[in-house]
């Protein structure tokens, strides 16, 4: 027999007993839909969470703990094969001070390589980038940084960065020099994260050296003028593992967003196996239909099925035949079950947010971004395979019971 | 073509431990040539339906021989014994035993879909087949739609759409009228002739009796007779 009569034989039976048919794949459905819907809310949250981290950091940022890396090592690290580009940002340790219109900011001073950071993330909401070391970019938050509380518009104002002598003291003797603004930041990815950096060109920190050298410190609190931080890009996620190994090899500690995704990827996926484990005992639930229903039909059958095995039909096409009838039932439940499961995922992704924001009175909940149910491809085949092997070893008993009818007792049977 | 030797079969009844063996086959030896039309006769219970199952394969028999076109039988498990009837044997069954839920034309043509033979050739043998049998009109029609000389006809159709060398039937036309019954006698004796099909068939009608080349009587189990008429 083809396996195209096979299938013919099959939907044949099918459409014969449509209703108990259709209650069994209803029953199959339910089931894995239960199955798929409770697992993505695993799948969401994960990848809510994976998102918080990943909107914070670079997946191929590799940072360096250290308030002073050897030139050498910079060379070094620079000429890995996995770097793509190394980045350094420098804030002054020094207590400093900038007043725009002589009203003070809270914002701070950081140093860094535009040419870098343009190949990077960096960009901008308005203005341009500065073309001198006495032009600027400041954070998105700039303007809301002064200590009078006042938003004030800074594009293309001039501001004034102090470095006194003596600490705090007023009126002593002190440097003082002009940057204009000639851009703003875009703003942080997080809408509670606050950007009041001032961003000056890596080319000035000589001066603020100098400066500083003018006023005699001693000498070690000049090596620590500055504080480092020390970003080295990966040229992709796959070698981010390799390169942090080679950099703690030269002795320093190192930082990666993937070591945080990692332990998150530990709990979240024992938490999807739980959740796909009770999930499952739905599609188990479902799968006493398919027995039931498969037993019937061998039931109802036995004088049919006598007559095929007296006619010729082997008892190995028999059970196949069965089998994969309720194979037939498990996919067409499955594929069921996915497409609502669908439908169930994205109403509950807009409609939780909203129904959250009523109960708790909370307008955040909306825009938190938060998804609850996300239902991916790995997703998608681990509840198939369960569904269709459930189907599959729920038909194989009601089979082998019919490949052992005897012939002459099913034939002298009237059903 | 067919030889049986030491054939014997039994039946158990009872509880595991109080099962009681009743013989229903003994001893059976005989031989048909190919191309003859055997008869087996005898009352109600006296095993000739068995011998029959026994000769089809559908079950095997606790001790002897069936040697089938040479092939031993009683030598073939479950699955070869199925690939057996299908390529060698055809049975007519007393009740017909069609498939309700297939027309007339697909009961004769299952055992070709089960063969794996392609759709183009199956309709070109059952459209034979039913024409040969006196079935062009029934093709579209179930069973439960035809005349019991009809169905028996479909039966006959089904068993010759695998051009087997032996046809097994038990008692054909038990379940017709006498006037139907002609026409299946008819239908049979023309086969044997024209194509050399050898029949072997269990009847309690005369008339079947007599059609044969020879007639054995089934009695107790044992066989008995067996002479050309």
């Amino acid at each position: 027999m083809t396996f195209k009569e096979q299938v013919l034989y099959i939907r044949r039976h099918m459409k014969k007993n449509r209703l108990r048919v259709f209650m069994t794949i209803l029953a199959t459905t339910m089931g894995t839909a239960f199955l798929i819907v409770l697992a993505s809310i695993g799948f969401g949250l994960h990848e809510t969470a994976e998102r918080e981290i990943l909107s914070n950091a670079n997946i191929t940022e590799v940072k360096v703990w250290a308030d002073q890396m050897e030139e050498k090592d910079i060379r070094t690290i620079s000429q890995l094969p996995g770097v793509h580009i190394f980045a350094q940002r420098s804030r002054v340790t020094i207590p400093d001070s900038v007043y725009f219109n002589e009203i003070e900011s809270n914002g701070e001073l950081e140093l860094i390589d535009y040419d870098i950071e343009r190949q990077l993330d960096f960009k901008l909401k308005e203005g341009r980038f500065p073309e001198t070391d006495r032009e600027v970019v400041v954070g998105y938050h700039f303007g809301e940084s002064f200590i009078d509380g006042e938003k004030k518009d800074v594009l293309g104002k001039a501001i004034q960065y102090v470095i006194p002598k003596d600490g705090e003291e007023e009126d002593g003797e002190q440097f003082e020099d002009t940057f204009t603004i000639v851009g703003i930041k875009e703003a942080p990815a997080r809408e509670w994260n606050s950007d009041s950096t001032i961003f000056v060109s890596r080319t000035y920190q000589p001066q603020i050296m100098d400066v500083y050298k003018q006023f005699e410190p001693a000498e070690e609190m000049i090596d620590s003028l500055f504080y480092n931080d020390y970003a080295i890009h990966a040229k992709s996620a796959e070698v981010v593992k390799d390169l942090k190994a080679e950099i703690e090899a030269l002795g320093y500690n190192t930082y990666s967003v993937l070591d945080e995704i990692e332990q998150f990827d530990l709990f979240f996926t024992a938490f999807k196996m739980g959740l796909v484990f009770v999930g499952t005992i739905a599609v188990l639930i479902a799968s006493i239909g398919i027995f039931n229903t498969m037993t019937m039909a061998v039931t109802e059958r036995t004088r049919e099925i006598g007559v095929m095995k007296a006619l010729g039909m082997s008892p190995k096409l028999i059970q196949r035949l069965f089998i994969m009838e309720s194979a037939w039932i498990g996919v067409l439940g499955t594929a069921i079950a996915i497409v609502i499961s669908y439908g169930v995922s994205f109403l509950a992704n807009q409609l939780l947010p909203l129904i959250l924001e009523f109960a708790m009175k909370d307008e955040g909940v909306v825009d938190a971004g938060i998804t609850f149910s996300t239902i991916t491809l790995p997703l998608i085949l681990i509840a198939s395979t369960i569904s269709i092997a459930v189907a599959i070893i729920s038909g194989f008993r009601p089979a082998k019971k019919a490949t052992k009818i005897d012939i002459i007792e099913a034939m002298r049977t009237n059903m | 073509m067919i030889q049986v030797s030491e054939l014997s079969h039994h039946f158990t009844i009872g509880k595991k431990d109080t099962y009681k063996e009743i013989p229903v086959v003994q001893h059976v030896n005989f031989q048909v040539e190919e191309g003859e039309v055997v008869s087996i006769v005898g009352r109600s219970g006296s095993g000739k339906s068995t011998l029959l199952h026994l000769l089809a394969g559908f079950m095997q028999p606790i001790e002897g021989r069936i040697l089938l076109n040479k092939t031993e039988l009683t030598a073939m498990n479950e699955e070869q014994r199925a690939q057996f009837r299908l390529q060698s044997l055809g049975f007519i069954f007393q009740n017909f035993q069609l498939l309700p839920g297939l027309t007339a034309y697909e009961n004769v043509e299952f055992p070709l879909v089960l063969m794996g033979i392609e759709e183009q050739e199956r309709k070109v043998r059952v459209d034979e087949i039913m024409e040969r049998v006196g079935l062009t009109s029934v093709g579209p029609h179930y069973p439960n739609e035809l005349s019991g000389g009809q169905q028996q006809r479909v039966g006959i159709a089904r068993a010759l759409i695998n051009r087997p060398a032996i046809i097994l039937a038990d008692e054909p036309t038990g379940s017709l009228d006498s006037e139907t019954e002609k026409d299946i006698l008819m239908l049979i004796q023309s086969l044997n002739q024209k194509e050399g099909i050898t029949f072997i068939i269990i009847t309690h009608d005369e008339a079947v009796a007599q059609a044969a080349d020879r007639t054995y009587t089934m009695h107790d189990g044992q066989l008995i007779g067996g002479e050309r008429l």
